[in-house]
């Protein structure tokens, strides 16, 4: 019923046309994205979520991904690039809020407790698809349009790797339900922080490199911009931490993050920096300092992830161009290429022994790194690449990520149906 | 407090080098970091004021007023515009509170002195600021070359206007000293009566004095557009809360989002099809309140999120204030301010012995009807649009908002706690809105 509801949301949106007043399709875009944030929310659709076994906000948001679709149908005409840009303080503030999630997870404290087998596994699980699908990619790019003297083609293939190395924690959370040891599951964890902070890492050297030819003001190298933005991120990361402290309520917690997160992500903005950067480096601050209410502030914090994952998709679908050829070549390309990544990278760490600490459970967890789905962080990035250099790269961008999510999301429950006996504990039937 | 003071110094230069970058900038970036400034700093400055025995909203409206286009320039004049869009959700959230609020079991009771109060101390004094608006002819130019009938009827539109109340102002600082009692509930049902009221008389004073400077009057029209926005507003209000019921009850989670979501959705159907959003807002939190057990629950989830907004709102309406008008109209306007405290305290008073009301109402509701922000500076703007030719009254309207803004919420507060319904010592420190699911 509800269902249906939303569907004549979407049909009179639709059917409205061009002709109507801007004000009322908004409106009404506003209640259809209302109704679907109903539904989101719902605890039977929850649960049809958690029996189909989608983990993935990217896979469970794949409505409000049709609906940014659909509302920029030059027919429905809802979401336009002008309303994209009257929603770009939003768009910051959810990256920024991303940004600061990622770096909570950063602890150096924990990362010190790697053992060095964890660090090469990890660096070699997070870098070879970055290589891989950066290359792949560039290489597809360059046959299809762009010259190899162009610096677009550098930046986009580096973008291209940095969505391609993510990895969501989806298979350690399937690892973990099996019954496999904490250690291996926790080793399936670490790859997938680590392919996050390369994932940043290359947003950061990305968005000092190649600044976006609309910027103005100070005139810095390079390596001037990534001071800026690691030093910004620092000094505004001290200044969250001092006002957390000084915060005496929970509602006064989320003031503060609030706050700071649209200050500092302002901030990357006005730079035109990264404010995923700028916001990792405060939520890094953060993590690795003694943090009053610190559970509060994680949980205030993951309250608003998902919906701004859902924000993010709702753009990410209006910035979807399902006319382009070159995007249906791409995804499959993407898909192939960072699995085949992932599985040289996890048969080399094999190879080399960088799985020898987990004996008897190499094959599950070797499975988990292979098929781990694409992070949600990715779809953050695509919408960051369209703030900071909005083309022709984006819509490809779009096209591989969520088609790449999904085939993933399937893939790995796929495998993990098949090869549920493997995972089980030694010793239980 | 010291150390309060340094962050507040760090953040301000931090938006300075900032704005150093890209000075011109008005786009998307700029608004985003402005709207992380005045929460930061608000937040702080709020603290300070908090720590002074003043209303943290005060600390607020500070920060705007520093940081706005009239004194450091760091929020420039089309970020505090682009700002003002956070303002009609902020509208909207304190209208549902206020709504939330409204128990018709816990208010029958007051409903005399509610009434009273309204007719006496606000209406009452709508008409003793129009007459002295009339005294003070000689010291305003643009009344002075009116003839008679037309200053009349322009002293009447601006004792309308300068009547107005706030009752965001009432729910924040009745929310930080987490008061509760006759006094507070009498002023609530006070506040949103006397708002609705306002922009009644509002809609027909402007017409019928729009007539006499036109020599025509559309009386069908105004009284066609009063109907909409008033019952329509309701219509409205009435799904809204309706959806709002339905998701309370049947999903757990996301409330407060939903919540937001819900306000975003109330302030701009409101701005579009000429609703009155808080008239609306108002309407759902009502229904919320009366016709389910989720009233409670619709006051937890606000509480969790509108802390950000109210910052935002109060630090808006700081910038708003123009401290230069106070040169030029300096002198009516502190006399209007006088005639208008001195109008709603005393004709309190008079409101709630006729009514029978309990005396520490009549004693200490008054100054709950002092403050003036959100309303009031709407209809100044409105007064000056309507009125072209009057448009050097606006300096007037805003610089008594501006010191009535500024001034009367110390007083409120001070009552509040007078009164005995108003918490001191470590509640201060908790923040405004926690408690108003709490009453």
């Amino acid at each position: 019923m509800r269902l249906v509801a939303v569907g004549a949301l979407l049909l009179f949106a639709t059917g409205a046309g061009a002709e109507t007043s801007l004000a009322l399709r908004s409106v009404l875009g506003l209640l259809a994205l209302l109704a679907l944030a109903f539904l989101a929310a719902h605890p039977a659709v929850q649960r049809a979520e958690e029996l189909l076994g989608i983990s993935q906000v990217v896979a469970a948001g794949l409505p409000f991904f049709v609906l940014g679709a659909i509302a920029h149908l030059p027919s429905v005409g809802l979401l336009t690039d002008e309303v994209l840009l009257e929603l770009g303080p939003l768009l910051d503030i959810g990256l920024g809020w991303v940004g600061v999630l990622a770096g909570l997870q950063l602890d150096l404290r924990a990362i010190a407790r790697w053992s060095p087998l964890t660090r090469q596994l990890s660096s070699v699980v997070t870098f070879v698809p970055f290589v891989v699908v950066g290359l792949a990619m560039g290489a597809l790019l360059h046959v299809a349009e762009i010259p190899a003297t162009d610096h677009r083609l550098v930046r986009d293939a580096v973008a291209f790797g940095a969505v391609g190395c993510l990895a969501a924690p989806t298979a350690a959370a399937l690892l973990s339900a099996s019954g496999l040891g904490a250690d291996a599951v926790q080793v399936v964890r670490n790859v997938a922080r680590l392919d996050d902070l390369l994932g940043v890492a290359v947003l950061a050297i990305l968005s000092a490199f190649f600044r976006p030819t609309a910027s103005v003001g100070w005139s810095l190298p390079p390596i001037g911009w990534l001071f800026v933005t690691l030093g910004m991120g620092l000094g505004l990361g001290l200044i969250t931490y001092v006002a957390l402290r000084a915060a005496r309520s929970d509602s006064e917690g989320i003031a503060v993050l609030l706050g700071s997160v649209a200050l500092s992500a302002g901030a990357a903005s006005v730079f035109s920096v990264s404010p995923i950067v700028t916001c990792f480096v405060v939520g890094f601050v953060l993590a690795n300092l003694p943090l009053p209410r610190e559970a509060e502030t994680r949980a205030a914090l993951t309250r608003l992830e998902r919906p701004v994952y859902l924000l993010f998709l709702f753009v990410a679908g209006s910035l979807w161009r399902f006319d382009l050829w070159l995007g249906w070549v791409m995804l499959p390309a993407f898909v192939v290429a960072r699995l085949l990544a992932r599985l040289a990278a996890v048969r080399f760490a094999r190879w080399r022994g960088l799985l020898s600490h987990l004996p008897g459970e190499e094959r599950p967890v070797s499975r988990a790194l292979v098929s781990a789905p694409i992070g949600a962080l990715s779809i953050a990035i695509v919408v960051n690449v369209q703030t900071l250099y909005p083309g022709r790269a984006v819509p490809l961008m779009v096209t591989a990520v969520v088609g790449g999510s999904l085939f993933s999301e399937a893939l790995v429950h796929l495998l993990f149906r098949v090869f549920a006996t493997d995972a089980r504990p030694r010793g239980s039937t | 407090m010291s150390s309060r003071l340094v962050m507040l110094a760090l953040i301000g230069s931090f938006m300075w080098a900032a704005r150093s970058f890209d000075p011109q900038t008005t786009a998307s970036a700029g608004l985003t970091l402005a709207l992380g400034f005045v929460m930061l700093a608000s937040f702080f400055s709020g603290q300070i004021a908090g720590s002074l025995g003043l209303p943290k909203l005060t600390g607020y409206l500070a920060i705007g007023v520093i940081a706005g286009p009239g004194v450091l320039g760091l929020l420039g004049t089309g970020t505090v515009e682009r700002m003002q869009l956070v303002n009609g959700v902020a509208i909207s959230l304190i209208a549902l509170t206020a709504g939330g609020e409204l128990s018709f079991r816990r208010t029958r009771p007051l409903l005399r002195s509610i009434a009273w109060i309204t007719l006496i101390a606000v209406v009452g004094t709508t008409l003793l600021l129009a007459g002295a608006v009339l005294l003070l002819r000689p010291l305003l130019p643009f009344v002075a070359s009116l003839d008679t009938s037309e200053a009349l009827s322009a002293a009447l539109v601006l004792g309308i206007v300068l009547a107005a109340q706030s009752p965001a102002v009432v729910i924040a600082v009745r929310s930080e000293l987490r008061a509760d009692g006759p006094v507070t509930r009498t002023l609530l049902g006070v506040v949103v009566v006397a708002d609705l009221v306002i922009i009644v008389l509002f809609a027909l004073g402007s017409a019928v004095a729009r007539a006499t400077f036109d020599g025509e009057a559309d009386a069908i029209g105004t009284l066609a557009t009063l109907a909409w926005e008033l019952f329509g507003s309701m219509g409205a209000g009435l799904v809204a809360g309706g959806v709002l019921l339905l998701y309370l009850s049947r999903v757990r989670g996301g409330a407060s989002l939903f919540v937001v979501g819900l306000c975003i959705v109330i302030a701009e159907v409101g701005t579009e099809l000429r609703l009155d959003p808080l008239i609306a807002a108002l309407t759902a939190g009502v229904l919320v309140e009366n016709a389910s057990d989720e009233g409670h629950r619709l006051l937890e989830e606000i509480a969790g999120a509108s802390l950000p907004l109210y910052l935002v709102f109060f630090a808006v309406a700081g910038a708003n204030i123009h401290l230069d008008t106070l040169a030029t109209v300096g002198v009516p306007a502190v006399v209007l301010v006088a005639v208008r405290a001195v109008g709603l305290l005393g004709g309190t008073r008079l409101a709630t012995g006729v009514a029978g009301g309990p005396p520490v109402v009549g004693r200490y509701v008054g100054f709950g009807l002092l403050p003036q922000a959100g309303l009031a500076i709407a209809l100044s703007l409105l007064f000056a649009r309507t009125f072209p030719e009057l448009r050097e009254a606006a300096a007037l309207t805003m610089a008594v908002v501006a010191i009535n803004e500024l001034v009367a919420p110390v007083f409120f507060r001070r009552a509040l706690i007078r009164s005995g319904e108003g918490r001191v010592g470590d509640d201060l420190g908790v923040d405004p809105t926690v408690d108003a699911a709490e009453s």
